[in-house]
């Protein structure tokens, strides 16, 4: 398995030297084939690299501690300050990669976009808000106030509207409902078991081409973010 | 102020240009033989900037200099509309 570990140490102290930043670039070059990225100053640094390991129950473990043992040696080799190691990390390959593809800035709406999500006029929205059912912005923005854009789909998602509507959300909804009903009965069926993997992922294909973003499958299906990237990396789809 | 230029792999001098134009980070190249990114955040630590191309776009080393760019509080893929 590959990981990318993370070593982050701090200074007990901060110190006030220049040669720091160089000898860090030293470290990034020391460990240049750990393909690592290298960061800090007096108040502390850190360094995340790959490392191979097996695949056993405590490779994560020891992707950590192997990674910090390449650290230590070039840390010293250096002459870089040995600071105590204030947190670690291991990352499976495909997983840090999948996290990466997201952006980490929120998904903001505005007015226009929310009316839009919701299929309703700014005047029903603004009953909405009035009747201190619809969830507060992130933002009140002289142009427009902000939400988030999970804070929208999970209201969506538990939103009892008039019936008669065409809903992107309610569409999700039913297929959130079979992906459900695969995972209830994989286990019963060893022979049909196969296929439920497959059809869990297309679904999630479905619902991350539809609503825009991996988060919002996963709100919509009710499951972390971690097993929509690990459907979306599964070979076998297009 | 210096600004990230041709020293650096394409793939890295897209984020530095990002970071530093359009998120308040500081670029140098003052310090040794590595340029270094400055966080808009003064109280994260700097970056040291590959200046050789080790890898491909979107290969271990940039993701992983990406990866401590997040962590930094920059943002990265950038999206804007």
């Amino acid at each position: 398995m590959e990981w990318s570990v993370l070593v982050e140490t701090r200074a007990p102290e901060p110190v006030d030297d220049d040669r720091v930043l160089e000898q860090l670039g030293d470290l990034a070059d020391a460990l240049a084939h750990f393909e690592a990225a290298v960061g800090g100053d007096g108040r502390g640094w850190d360094v995340r690299l790959i490392v191979r390991t097996g695949d056993g129950l405590h490779a994560a473990t020891e992707a950590v501690e192997a990674g910090y043992e390449a650290v230590l040696a070039s840390a010293k080799s250096v002459g870089l300050p040995i600071w105590p190691v204030i947190r670690t990390e291991a990352v499976e390959q495909n997983i840090f990669h999948a996290q990466l593809e997201i952006s980490n800035l929120p998904d903001f709406l505005g007015t226009t976009e929310v009316t839009e999500l919701l299929g309703v006029s700014r005047q029903r929205l603004h009953q909405l808000r009035a009747s201190g059912r619809f969830p507060d912005p992130a933002y009140e923005m002289a142009a427009t106030p902000l939400w988030i854009r999970s804070t929208i789909d999970t209201f969506l998602a538990g939103w009892d509207r008039s019936p008669g509507r065409p809903n992107l959300i309610k569409w999700s909804q039913g297929l959130a409902a079979d992906w459900w009903a695969y995972e209830e009965h994989k286990n019963d069926d060893a022979s049909k078991g196969r296929q439920y993997p497959h059809q869990q992922d297309t679904i999630v294909h479905e619902l991350v081409r539809r609503l825009g973003a991996p988060e919002h499958a996963a709100t919509v299906i009710g499951i972390p973010i971690d097993q929509v990237l690990e459907s979306l990396a599964r070979p076998g789809l297009s | 102020m210096d600004r990230p230029g041709k020293e650096l792999p394409k793939d890295y001098r897209d984020v530095a240009i990002e970071l530093v134009d359009n998120q308040g980070w500081r670029y140098s190249r003052q310090h040794g033989k590595h340029p270094v990114l400055y966080p808009a955040d003064a109280t994260k630590t700097p970056l040291i900037v590959p200046t050789t191309p080790g890898d491909r776009r979107g290969g271990h080393g940039f993701r992983n200099w990406v990866a401590q760019i997040r962590q930094r509080g920059g943002v990265w893929p950038a999206r804007r509309k």
